[in-house]
């Protein structure tokens, strides 16, 4: 009780306020930009925490998570142009919303709903996840290689449009997570004679490479076709322009299916919040009164996409904290994150950096907060993020990402790194090869080698001791039949 | 074998898929890993348990093994390629323009930083000329923009860094 008590009153410090302050208005501004989003924010953010307490520099993550997921319903509302798959279903009742003279009203339902859905997920995290990392903890390497396994089958299943690129794309980030020292023998592999490659490769510098330039690169290129004349922000209000809490009130059901739908999905690696989305859209038309009303600009709709694709963040975080298995991108960065400040994600987490996990818990209630108070305040400067010229926008980030990976990594090498990341990137976004399993298989190589490694000792190289296992055996045999069942449906499932 | 549709500047020669070609390249890329990178780099002599060079040997297996199926399937799958048309030549020469703009940024900016010696001296002549090189490449940009990009873009940047997070660029 004083450790959760102590960690309370660590994240209510004036440094860690003001991260997560910094971190939710870096989230807005970063997710309005039409064509960035909230990973693209967490992986440009990453860099600017490196000199930060750990407590801090997670609390602004988290803060540039949960303004991520509000910003890209803004560009979604206001110009009909998604950052993010999950903002599609946003625009549906969204836009027509605003350009029936009511743009205040849809960002105002949107932004209640994400808060309502992310704290109710948080919530869900908060009570269930030390309890499950108990039970976490009593699986051995064994087990534990077995949930890594069908986790990675998952996501690679369920991302991008193709099974056997999912899987290439997490054997190749995996495979590149090995670089480095080797934790067991100390032999360098792959460092090419290179003392900077003997930590392995600098994973802000990778993410930020795969991720982000190559998409300011894209959208560098889509000037050629850019007609400023094009771009019209709905923002002129007609009428009682406002949502007052007591109708917010009345979408009291939707909010909680959607936030129950996101919660549900966060929690299984590999879903997404484009599937909650559409799912919890899917629902609040069945159980509408007035389902014709959707997707004519009803209050409704926004509010069950919203509420979703937002509990997907919090409750993504339970794998992440429980397993050390990250469940999508976001919960990949921040992995990457937890690492680069000494933390390493999974059920120990609770016993070694107890202080920081309770202060993090703090820390997101902190950020819904902020998100409400900073969203309700700033709605009209936010709204006009969506009219800066992608002319401004654009060599101005790509700049960021830049200084960003020199500054955080001391030097030109993790540049040259970047840039090689960024090669890779654009490639494989062209070639359509998941970037979430190439960040998640870099992210997770290391905790599966381990785990595998481990086993092998354990079952004494003899494969009929796995019977002696057999939660890990009904998870190993179960794995290709799960992708297979998935792969059947994905269409229907993917997250595009 | 799968035709591509590919309009004009299309990266591929005219009948072979994307797919194809990649299934190829991270076939050809799995064997140089198997038969001479991991060989040439990784030292299994001292292991006492399994080898450091055993995880990346199966992982290159498989990407080996992926890259087989991306080629049989495309083989075997006649018709029209989801991916025709998604890489053209334009793409790849955007690409090298941007990373050439970005290499000559940085080269500039260790050059300059080297020779006078102060903080952020080498960031005020190279990040301006990047920023200019940067909008330059998106066209259709007013003068202004340009003005703004290279003025107080890097102001900004270089109160952040230096004054608020105590930060140095060379």
């Amino acid at each position: 009780m004083d450790i959760i008590f102590t960690a309370m009153l660590d994240a209510l410090s004036l440094t860690t306020f003001l991260s997560v302050v910094l971190g939710v208005m870096i989230g807005i501004v970063i997710g309005a930009v039409p064509g960035l989003n909230a990973p693209m924010a967490i992986a440009v953010a990453i860099p600017l925490t490196f000199t930060m307490a750990p407590l801090a520099a997670i609390g602004m993550l988290v803060g540039v998570m949960k303004g991520g997921g509000f910003g890209g319903a803004i560009g979604a509302i206001l110009l009909n142009t998604p950052g993010e798959p999950h903002s599609a279903a946003t625009t549906l009742d969204g836009h027509p919303l605003a350009r029936s003279g009511k743009p205040r009203k849809a960002l105002q339902t949107a932004l209640y709903s994400s808060v309502a859905g992310d704290s109710c997920s948080d919530l869900v995290l908060i009570l269930l996840a030390p309890t499950l990392a108990v039970f976490a903890l009593r699986a051995g390497p064994v087990e534990l290689a077995a949930i890594l396994v069908i986790s990675l089958t998952l996501i690679a299943s369920l991302s991008g449009r193709s099974l056997t690129k999912g899987i290439f794309a997490a054997a190749l980030g995996a495979f590149l997570a090995t670089v480095g020292v080797d934790p067991e023998t100390a032999a360098p592999r792959f460092t090419f004679g290179q003392v900077d490659l003997f930590d392995g490769l600098p994973l802000a510098a990778v993410a930020i490479g795969v991720l982000a330039v190559p998409e300011i690169i894209l959208r560098l290129q889509e000037g050629r076709s850019y007609r400023p004349d094009a771009v019209k922000a709905v923002a002129t209000s007609e009428g009682e322009d406002r949502m007052p809490l007591r109708e917010f009130l009345t979408l009291k059901r939707t909010v909680l299916r959607g936030a129950g739908i996101g919660t549900a999905i966060g929690a299984l690696p590999g879903l997404g919040t484009t599937l909650a989305a559409f799912l919890s859209y899917a629902a609040t038309k069945r159980f509408s009164k007035s389902p014709g009303k959707l997707g004519t600009g009803a209050t409704e709709g926004i509010a069950a996409t919203e509420s979703a694709n937002s509990a997907v963040s919090g409750a993504n975080l339970i794998p992440l904290l429980t397993l050390g298995i990250p469940g999508n991108l976001t919960a990949a960065l921040l992995v990457g994150a937890f690492l680069i400040h000494g933390v390493t994600p999974g059920p120990l987490i609770f016993q070694r950096d107890s202080s920081l996990i309770y202060g993090l818990f703090a820390a997101m209630i902190m950020a819904n907060i902020m998100v409400l108070i900073i969203g309700s305040l700033g709605l009209r400067v936010f709204a006009l993020i969506v009219k800066v010229p992608p002319f401004v926008v654009y060599p101005i980030v790509l700049l960021l990402c830049v200084v960003g990976i020199y500054v955080s990594q001391g030097g030109f090498f993790a540049v040259g790194v970047m840039l090689v990341f960024t090669v890779l990137g654009f490639f494989m976004q062209k070639l359509q090869i998941s970037l979430v399993c190439f960040i998640i298989g870099l992210v997770l190589g290391p905790m599966i080698e381990l785990s595998i490694r481990q086993s092998v000792i354990l079952l004494s190289r003899n494969p009929s001791a796995i019977f002696d296992h057999p939660f890990a055996l009904v998870l190993f045999v179960a794995s290709p039949f799960v992708a297979w069942l998935l792969v059947r449906d994905r269409n229907r499932l993917s997250d595009g | 074998m799968s035709h591509s549709d590919e309009g004009p500047g299309g990266i591929t020669s005219p009948g072979m898929a994307p797919d194809l070609i990649l299934g190829i390249v991270i076939v050809l890329f799995s064997l140089l890993l198997l038969f001479w990178i991991i060989p040439a780099q990784v030292n299994d002599a001292g292991a006492f348990g399994l080898p450091p060079s055993l995880a990346p040997r199966v992982l290159a297996w498989l990407m080996a093994g992926l890259g087989a199926v991306l080629i049989a399937g495309n083989l075997r799958h006649g018709g029209e390629d989801p991916l025709a048309g998604k890489l053209t030549w334009q793409d790849t020469g955007h690409l090298a323009l941007c990373i050439l703009a970005v290499a000559l940024m940085l080269i500039v900016m260790r050059l300059v930083g080297d020779a006078v010696g102060t903080p952020y001296s080498g960031f005020w002549i190279a990040a301006p000329l990047g920023l200019i090189a940067f909008t330059l490449i998106h066209t259709r940009a007013p003068l202004w923009a340009y003005a703004f990009n290279a003025l107080a873009a890097p102001a900004v940047i270089y109160a952040g860094f230096w004054w608020g997070l105590e930060l140095p660029l060379p």
